[in-house]
């Protein structure tokens, strides 16, 4: 177990915002319902920010789902979260369970090896073989524990998981306990207030493995919706930007008018419309804002250590290379279309926007 | 920001409303009873002041709504139309007056004033446009930043959360006098230059007119406006307003109608009102009675659920699950600091409990179908003999003058001579008019169906009529479509083909045809003039060759008459030659599209060869230019069914001889393919075009003959199905000369015997075979059935 998350890559949320956290369970005076750290409306706080307290928006585009979810995760059911890749579905669980439960670790990641080991609970052998089943010997799975804490689990990816894992699941949220028979009759743990289950689901995922219409009915389904907000989506990637230049320690930004022109290229070829309304071929390739902070992101270090550290268009536009076109014959001509109409347009009253179009005319299969 | 007060002075009160808001409706009623005003100056159009005796009759139901229409062909203003609901607080405060005995006044330019309405998008159908309007309320920088800061996604939300979730109360002077402030924020970040140029600055003088009036008048005062209106009311109390003439104002006449509430939903999309009126109504319905809200509003929830299993079972949601909402909305009211769960938490409560999947675009048919129950459907109800718009009369009267019996509601029979007596084909006309807007006064039992090419010779017509309130129901429905039956049907058009635009169908011209058959059959100019136009932008665009040929020929069925013959004629010249440019692109037609293109191949053929029997000279010039384009379809490489589609096709027509199409299609049956039913596709394509072809051609027959004897066992089984369905298309007359003929090649007597094929034996065991089912018959009692054998 990590106990501290200093010098770790990736620290949790709940390490993250400590201090925000902290600030808002000092300010609450709001009722919690049973096992929760902070009450609801701290917990829509933490989220979508309260400027009083200091605290960041942390999820852009939609404060009603933000307000479901919560109350979601108040009720019986355990809370679904769907939508397509790449819009923050696993970011939003994992602040729900820092700020919920005050712990975001309890991670099952679903995949087609994920087995019942993952779900109820496994044993030490060398234990169990000297010992014989005992508490000792047995190993808790994130879902066990989640419940003998009284915490938030969550399952990443679940239509990954094979159909009778995922079934497993449904005595779990509807009895909220786990028997376990191995260490005698009638042993089982019960969940404590507070337990609940934040699954996540991608939609083009779905053919993988369909959930049953049981596992369905325990669940309520909230969509993730792509921010469609232009202004919203530059200060999502932004900020995600600064936090992982910080966390490298590097000094460089990204001026206004070339993350504008990441953004509008992301919306235009998600939503195959540009801003003034003229179509545009849309890549099947998935065009997300977490996409989009990746190339930010690349772009940026591009900058710094190849370049003279100003970001450009021309950076933006060779790691744009990397994600429209993965292997797709007809994205690449898609790309092409849009550099040819929207990008040579452009580029005639933007500098970034010129560099843009040469880089990516240099580009040879584009060009 | 200072409070500002509802109260100036003793004598004038002022209540700042939204249009059907029940909080508003709510605190009114309670200020009225305390302050009983003499006099009751509400914001709606002066020229309706005459029909507030009728409006505010306790035996009216409402949704109802004062609709204005045009006094002379020359205005071309539409409809305006002003709806009121139970929970309106304009109609709460006339009906107050009313059984107060206090003045009641309307206040506004009338309905007609050219700066009345600006603001209101019309309704591309023609519709009524609405003389409310919220619009402002709700979209404006202040309202902006409230949302964003409280997390709300618009101004009807903000509005919900701020007013109408608190309208429980006594403290009427606390509601208003916040009203008051939020409209007064929002009008200080609108731009003075808008309110000059839609009208507000003129319509706020015309108000202030009336009510230094009223004030002059002695007695005190209660002002009922939209917000907006109110602090410049306020602050020109006292001083002398700018008399503000209403004299540019066309005359119109106003009409009370009943009306419903998924038209007053509709409206709302214009910014008139609140959407969802049945929640509104329910709310109101609560507050004046003193229900418990929390209570009303999971009433609402379980009797969702109740609808749903009544009308829609597949969508029920189970008790489970709607228990999982009720608690759901209650703890949404709570995270949003709300008292009890209003239409914004109940949506969210379904859409997080009952939706077992994702949104796609937002929507899911559970969320759907709550929309609708928070719509509702009620319809408003009108006393008897209340005066009617001037359609009823209007249609009434010409349903006379054509010789029906109006008296009683029996229904009648009336045969129609149409070619011998021109008033039968005048009532024919007006009874298709009628059965365009659907009103239910008449049916046809007998007579041609034109559009459908079904006994198009068919001299009389037969009608089975009767008038009945609910016709005259449906006319006052459509009053605001126009006073005139020509009106109404050209509203009634232009709405249908708004829906199929909204379909995005409206550039497919075979769907666009039907709608100048309708226009035709009305015998109304006008009428037939806007659909051929439509006709012709849609074959303008149309890319489907099916679609065109299906448009020909249903322009071909149209019964035209001298006046309109000259304008069809040109559609059909227009259509032909939209024809020729689709025809050499014709190979690229995706496979499942192509059955539909064959088939409208053998149409066009049929059509071809009708308008050569009508004219002479212009069809050879039009079969030369089809075969042109005919030879350049075939060149682009078409599939071997519509390579032998268009062989047949071009037989047809004359631009290729039988032997050549009789050639090709073997040519192409001989051919080599990775399915071998597609060698019989082209066998399939030409009989589907010419069915004839293989009965006259012996070159033909003689390929098919060929290619049958030809192929293996197996190949065999895999063309079954294609040439079953090339033979079908022969009658049985026709086969059985195919049969004769196939019989000679092989050397086989004209009537075979069956027995001579068979050896000995077998005819014996089936003689004895029949012997003994013949005895066994007969014992049944089924000898009767051996005579014909």
């Amino acid at each position: 177990m990590v106990t501290s998350t200093e010098g770790v890559l990736r620290p949790p949320a709940e390490a993250v915002f400590a201090g925000e956290l902290a600030a808002l369970a000092a300010a609450d005076k709001g009722p919690r319902p049973p096992g929760w750290t902070l009450s609801p409306r701290s917990v829509r706080s933490f989220i979508i920010g309260d400027a009083a307290l200091k605290v960041s928006r942390k999820f852009y585009g939609d404060d009603a789902l933000v307000e479901r979810v919560i109350v979601d995760l108040m009720g019986e059911q355990g809370l679904m979260l769907v939508g397509e890749p790449g819009t923050a579905k696993s970011m939003l669980g994992e602040l729900l369970a820092a700020a919920v439960s005050g712990r975001s670790n309890l991670v099952v990641q679903g995949s087609a090896g994920t087995n019942e080991d993952h779900v109820r609970y496994g044993w030490n052998y060398a234990l169990l073989l000297a010992e014989g089943p005992s508490e000792k010997a047995l190993v808790a799975s994130p879902v066990l524990q989640a419940m003998q804490a009284g915490a938030i689990v969550r399952i990443e990816e679940i239509t990954r998981c094979p159909p009778e894992i995922q079934d497993t699941l449904i005595s779990i949220l509807s009895e909220k306990v786990i028997a376990v028979p191995e260490l005698g009759e009638g042993r089982a743990v019960f969940a404590q207030p507070g337990f609940n289950i934040i699954a996540t689901a991608n939609l083009k995922d779905r053919g993988v493995h369909e959930m049953s219409s049981a596992l369905k009915r325990r669940f309520n389904f909230e969509t993730v919706a792509p921010i469609t907000d232009p202004v919203l989506e530059a200060e999502l990637i932004s900020g995600q930007l600064k936090r992982r230049l910080d966390r490298a320690d590097l000094k460089a930004e990204m001026p206004a008018e070339v993350l504008d022109l990441l953004v509008s290229t992301f919306q235009d070829l998600r939503s195959g419309r540009t801003r003034e309304g003229a179509p545009v071929p849309r890549p099947d390739a998935v065009m997300s804002t977490a996409e989009a902070v990746n190339v930010a992101h690349a772009a940026v270090l591009d900058a710094v250590y190849f370049g003279d550290g100003r970001v450009g268009g021309g950076h933006v536009a060779r790691q744009l290379g990397g994600v429209v076109m993965k292997d797709n014959e007809d994205d690449v001509r898609k790309l092409k279309t849009y550099v040819d109409h929207v990008v040579k347009e452009r580029s005639r009253r933007s500098k970034a926007w010129t560099e843009m179009l040469n880089a990516l005319k240099a580009h040879k299969s584009v060009s | 920001m200072t409070a500002q007060s509802v109260t100036v002075g003793a004598d004038v009160h002022f209540f700042p409303i939204r249009h059907h808001s029940p909080a508003c409706a709510h605190h009114l009623a309670r200020a009225l009873a305390e302050l009983k005003p003499a006099h009751v100056l509400v914001e709606a159009p002066e020229d309706f002041q005459a029909l507030l005796p009728q409006l505010t009759d306790p035996r009216v139901v409402a949704p109802v709504a004062v609709l204005s229409l045009a006094a002379g062909a020359d205005d071309d203003r539409g409809a305006p139309l002003y709806p009121f609901c139970a929970h309106s607080p304009e109609l709460v405060a006339l009906r107050w007056a009313r059984a107060a005995g206090a003045e009641a006044r309307l206040i506004d330019l009338p309905a007609r004033d050219p700066r009345m309405g600006m603001r209101h998008r019309a309704d591309p159908a023609g519709g009524p446009t609405p003389l409310i309007d919220d619009d402002r309320l709700d979209h404006n920088a202040y309202v902006a930043e409230l949302c964003r800061r409280r997390g709300i996604p618009d101004g009807e939300a903000l509005w919900d959360a701020l007013f109408e979730t608190q309208a429980a109360g006594d403290d009427w002077r606390g509601f208003f006098e916040t009203v008051g402030v939020y409209c007064q924020h929002i009008r200080a970040v609108t731009p003075e230059a808008d309110m000059a140029g839609d009208g507000t600055l003129d319509r706020e003088a015309r108000m202030a007119n009336h009510l230094a009036e009223a004030v002059a008048a002695g007695g005190s005062v209660a002002v009922i406006t939209g917000g907006f209106h109110t602090s410049p009311l306020q602050t020109g109390l006292g001083k002398t307003p700018p008399r503000q003439k209403a004299a540019k104002a066309p005359a119109g006449r106003a009409w009370l109608i009943r009306y419903g509430f998924r038209q007053i939903d509709r409206l709302s999309g214009y910014g008139a009102g609140l959407p969802h009126p049945a929640w509104y109504d329910r709310l109101w319905t609560a507050l004046s009675t003193g229900e418990p809200l929390e209570a009303m509003s999971l009433q609402v929830l379980a009797g969702f659920s109740d609808h749903l299993r009544r009308t829609t079972p597949g969508l029920s949601v189970p008790t489970p699950t709607l228990t999982a909402a009720a608690i759901a909305a209650r703890r949404l009211a709570d995270l949003r600091g709300l008292p009890f769960p209003g239409r914004r938490e109940l949506i969210d409560a379904v859409r997080s409990t009952a939706v077992k999947d994702a949104l796609e675009l937002g929507r899911a048919p559970v969320l759907d179908a709550f929309d609708v129950y928070l719509t509702g459907d009620r319809l408003g109800e009108l006393p008897p003999g209340s005066p009617q718009p001037p359609i009823v009369e209007a249609i009434r009267a010409q349903a006379r003058s054509l010789g029906f019996t109006l008296d009683d509601a029996a229904r009648r029979s009336r045969d129609l001579d149409l070619l011998r007596k021109p008033r039968h084909a005048d009532a024919s006309r007006f009874l298709h008019a009628l059965l365009l807007i659907d009103v239910g006064f008449a049916s046809r039992t007998a007579g041609a169906d034109a559009m459908h090419g079904y006994r198009e010779d068919a001299l009389f017509e037969t009608w089975s009529y009767g008038w009945s309130p609910m016709v005259e129901q449906r006319l006052i429905d459509l009053a605001p479509g126009g006073e005139t039956l020509e009106q109404v049907c050209a509203w009634e058009l232009r709405r249908r083909r708004a829906a199929m635009a909204a379909e995005g169908r409206s550039r497919r011209a075979a769907e666009v045809a039907p709608l100048l058959h309708l226009a035709a059959r009305t015998g109304m100019g006008p009428l037939i003039a806007m659909t051929l136009e439509w006709c012709a932008e849609a074959i303008a665009e149309d890319p489907d060759l099916a679609s065109l040929v299906q448009t020909l020929a249903l322009v071909a069925r149209i019964p035209a008459g001298e006046d309109i013959a000259e304008a069809v004629h040109a559609l059909q010249r227009q259509g032909f030659e939209r024809l020729l440019v689709l025809f050499p692109h014709l190979a690229a037609t995706p496979p499942d599209q192509l059955s539909g293109l064959i088939t409208a191949l053998a149409e066009l053929a049929a059509l071809v060869g009708e308008a050569e029997n009508g004219e002479a000279g212009q069809g050879e010039a039009d079969r030369q230019a089809l075969g042109e384009v005919v030879g350049q379809a075939l060149a682009g490489g078409p599939g071997p069914a519509l390579e032998g589609a268009l062989c047949a096709f071009a037989g047809l027509i004359g631009a290729m001889s039988e032997e050549t199409v009789a050639a090709r299609v073997a040519a192409v049956m001989d051919g080599a393919f990775v399915d071998p039913g597609q060698r019989a596709a082209a066998l399939n394509g030409c009989l589907t075009v010419s069915p004839r072809l293989i009965v006259r051609s012996e070159a033909l027959l003689a390929a098919a003959d060929r290619f049958i004897g030809g192929v293996e066992p197996e190949t065999f089984l895999a063309v079954l199905p294609e040439l079953r369905l090339a033979l079908s298309q022969l009658s049985p007359d026709e086969i059985d000369r195919v049969a004769q003929w196939a019989s000679r090649r092989h050397g086989l007597s004209a009537h075979p015997t069956t027995a001579a094929n068979l050896p000995a034996g077998e005819v014996e065991a089936n003689l004895l075979l029949a012997r003994d089912l013949s005895a066994v018959w007969r014992a049944d009692g089924l000898a009767a059935w051996m005579e014909g054998a």
